[in-house]
């Protein structure tokens, strides 16, 4: 990526291990100071945001959370290519001061790479509470770059953070003495002989650290540095020998050996510049007794449980009081369009084709803002993570991991937002998996047509019918995610190495800019997807202008109205306008297109109404209710569309059509999430031929089977 | 190896509140991605907790919490102490 930036701006990567409180110290860096641009995250690459510190630009590239440099995860190699070929002027090392030992991990692969980096205690609060001092001075010369003592939260120690940024950039500072991580004399040895063979073949290309770092990065046999190295033969021949030296030597390969001696240097260097307090913390002790409970063998998935219901039932309980008020307010707005608009083409385009498809979606956000507050709430605690372990064992079963349940759960509510959630899952296949069931998962834009049809056709058992709808949706998500999981997406395995945080309180700061950022993504999406996909189907559903009806309608109205009121001249008035709207439709090219795909509905007996229905389902599943409604002239709520529709199937059939409607297609905002969060447009490619194959498939075996049992 | 008294317990085998010593890790990616998270040769582990189902458990490693499926702890070569 390349940035049209002015001269001497400052780039600064912030780096850290998850978990490490970097996104917040971003955060805080980022909107604490006046924003001079924004460059919103685009699937995986970095955050990027330009800041002004005294008097400087500093672009702030946020990196994803990593433990090591190995470039074993997507993450990692993003991280490592951005420093390795990017070249930030500094890097910031984000390190939790409670968790040094493993913090420090990634600042040896810092080390090594010799880039100019600050390292910042963060979380020293939280360190001193645990009884851990920490010699800072000490650190600065055993580190080789400037150490600060950070509270991401309250911000203490972020400015002095810049300052230091902007000094160490500054060419007139005296570099610091270049510090280096030594391993035990035979790998020592092992990179000197590669490294004197690497001078040999890039002459005068490399300082001693570079080609130190590159000696060490073969010798861990990093596949990629390998290939980038393929040119010379000797060289990788002679890293080949080492490399299987060692090994027979060694009993261990160089890789563990270097994992090893880095650990071992931490060991050292935490040795002499931190003293930890024998006795236990107060903190310690609290964290200890939570966990007892929310971990508890037999409580903590009845807790889970019980937080989940929580989250649902608050998302979409409080959420229809603001929805209510959204909803009004299109309506409201709708009705002064309406009053002030001349009667034209595009009022008609605005009242019914962008504020009926935008504002029919928009009315979700209260719950895409309160579901994102949850989720934050629990991310930010570290009971997310909590709530992985408890479930792994029962995910797994079903080729998902643990924190699969989230999406599943909020799929209920509305799928676009329960996808995005698929980014707490670290791991890439896990979080393909999830985002490809998830739209299994009955939305409630979904339940308005179950019960449409329930209450038509089964109205006995309509209760019993919803129900069996919401059964069938998990089952269909759990069935396919082991059907995946064995076949396409089975190459990439995936151990659950997960890192369990201390429970932390929340800043109310970051659970209101998790929700922001959030909330703002669904709004882009409304503003894009939706608004380009309701004009769409405006269009079809007007066009063509011209019809030839079967009859004058409006010849007809007319001399209606130069009749006497009565009850028979209103009925009849509503008779003819029904008729009319009704053969508009049907020769509109909506209605022309409903005919033409309607013979792939033929084995199950579904009509072009039923075609169109399903057509406009695609845009936002509520269309479906909404098409009906037109299609059979009909008010949305009135008790007259279901006994419109109930002649018009058997039993089975209206079966097979829930069965159909549930699963078929995702909607165009849940398209757009699986193409965010899947990051191709392949996976949903794939999404769209596999749901509606299974909904075709299965809805003809519904009919099928009706025909011989019925 | 010649110590009479090691077994060849893994870090799936610890019981609650045991600790070890880890003797070595597998030669593989998981191996890589264990040690790199401070399973290496030498450090202590104990287990801490354990899932509702028996799996996953968690270790203190390092001074922090680590969760891993049974399956990927027998990676792991403990001596006992």
């Amino acid at each position: 990526m390349t940035h049209d930036v002015k001269i001497k701006t400052l780039t600064v990567a912030l780096t850290g291990n998850p978990n490490s409180g970097k996104t917040t110290i971003f955060n805080k860096l980022a909107n604490a100071r006046e924003s001079v641009g924004n460059y919103p995250r685009v699937t995986i690459a970095p955050r990027e945001r330009l800041i002004e510190h005294r008097g400087r630009q500093i672009m702030l590239v946020d990196l994803p959370g990593i433990y090591s440099l190995s470039a074993r995860t997507p993450e990692e190699q993003a991280g490592r290519d951005y420093i390795h070929f990017k070249r930030p002027d500094v890097v910031i090392n984000i390190l939790d001061s409670g968790n040094l030992d493993r913090s420090l991990f990634l600042t040896t692969q810092l080390i090594e790479m010799g880039c100019p980096r600050i390292h910042a205690l963060n979380m020293f609060d939280e360190a001193r509470r645990k009884g851990i001092s920490i010699d800072t001075p000490a650190l600065v010369s055993m580190l080789g770059g400037p150490v600060i003592e950070t509270v991401a939260t309250t911000g203490e120690g972020l400015d002095l953070l810049l300052d230091a940024a902007l000094e160490i950039a500054d060419p007139a500072t005296p570099p610091h003495p270049s510090v280096s991580v030594g391993y035990d004399a035979h790998l020592e040895a092992a990179i000197e002989r590669v490294r004197t063979q690497i001078t040999e073949l890039h002459p005068q290309e490399m300082s001693a650290q570079q080609s130190r770092w590159l000696a060490i990065k073969l010798l861990e046999g990093d596949d990629e540095i390998l290939t980038r190295e393929g040119e010379h033969k000797e060289l990788i021949e002679q890293v080949g020998t080492e490399r299987a030296t060692f090994k027979q030597h060694h009993d261990e390969s160089c890789e563990l050996a270097f994992a090893a001696g880095r650990y071992g240097f931490i060991h050292g260097l935490l040795m002499e510049a931190r003293t930890v307090s024998a006795e236990i913390p107060d903190e310690a002790m609290l964290h200890t007794r939570v966990d007892d409970i929310l971990l508890h063998r037999w409580l903590g998935l009845p807790i889970l449980l019980g937080l989940m219901w929580v989250m649902f039932e608050t998302t979409f309980t409080l959420g229809a009081y603001p929805t209510d008020i959204i909803k009004s307010g299109v309506d409201a707005l709708s009705g002064l369009l309406g009053g002030i608009l001349p009667d034209s083409m595009i009022k008609d385009l605005l009242l019914n084709g962008v504020l009926a498809g935008v504002g029919g979606t928009i009315v979700f956000l209260p719950n895409v803002v309160i579901l994102f507050f949850f989720l934050a709430l629990f991310s930010e605690t570290g009971y997310i993570a909590r709530g992985a372990f408890l479930l792994d064992r029962l995910m797994h079963l079903f080729g998902l991991h643990g924190k699969a349940l989230i999406p599943l759960i909020m799929g209920y509510g509305c799928n676009a937002p329960a996808i995005m959630a698929t980014r707490t899952i670290e791991g890439r296949r896990s979080r393909i998996i999830t985002s490809l069931v998830t739209p299994f998962m009955c939305c409630s834009a979904r339940l308005p047509v179950m019960m449409l049809f329930a209450g038509a056709f089964f109205s006995a058992h309509a209760g019993s019918m919803v129900f069996a709808m919401y059964l069938l949706s998990i089952v269909t998500a759990l069935g396919s995610a082991i059907l995946f999981s064995k076949t396409v997406l089975r190459s990439m395995p995936e151990p659950f190495v997960m890192e369990l945080p201390p429970y932390r309180l929340p800043s109310i700061r970051a659970v209101l800019f998790h929700m922001w950022e959030n909330a703002a993504g669904f709004l882009q999406k409304v503003g894009s997807v939706i608004l380009v996909g309701s004009i769409v189907i405006w269009f079809l559903q007007e066009f063509p202008r011209e019809i030839t009806f079967s009859q004058n309608y409006d010849a007809a109205l007319t001399e209606l109205a130069s009749q006497p009121a009565s009850d028979e001249r209103v009925s009849e008035e509503e008779r003819l306008t029904a008729e009319r709207d009704r053969e508009k439709l049907e020769k509109s090219y909506l209605g022309r297109i409903g005919m033409a795909v309607a013979p792939v509905f033929e084995p199950m007996g579904f009509g072009w109404k039923d075609t169109v229905a399903i057509l406009t389902g695609v845009v936002a599943k509520e269309a479906v209710v909404a098409s009906y409604a037109v299609l059979y002239a009909q008010s949305k709520e009135s008790e007259g569309l279901m006994s419109a529709i109930s002649g018009t199937m058997n039993p089975a059939q209206a079966f097979a059509f829930m069965v159909f409607a549930l699963l078929y297609l995702p909607c165009l905002a849940t398209i757009g999430a699986i193409r965010r969060e899947a990051g191709s447009w392949k996976w949903v490619g794939f999404s769209v031929a596999y749901s509606l194959g299974l909904a075709w498939t299965l809805a003809l075996i519904i009919v099928n089977l009706g025909r011989v049992l019925l | 190896m010649q110590n009479s008294q090691m077994e060849a317990v893994t870090l799936a085998d610890l019981g609650p509140g045991q600790s070890g010593c880890v003797v070595k890790v597998a030669d593989d990616a998981l191996g890589h991605n264990l040690a790199a998270m401070g399973l290496v040769r030498g450090a202590t582990v104990s287990l801490n907790r354990t899932a509702p189902m028996g799996n996953p458990r968690i270790y203190a490693i390092k001074g922090y919490q680590l969760s891993l499926r049974n399956e990927d702890a027998r990676k792991v070569l403990l001596r006992l102490s």
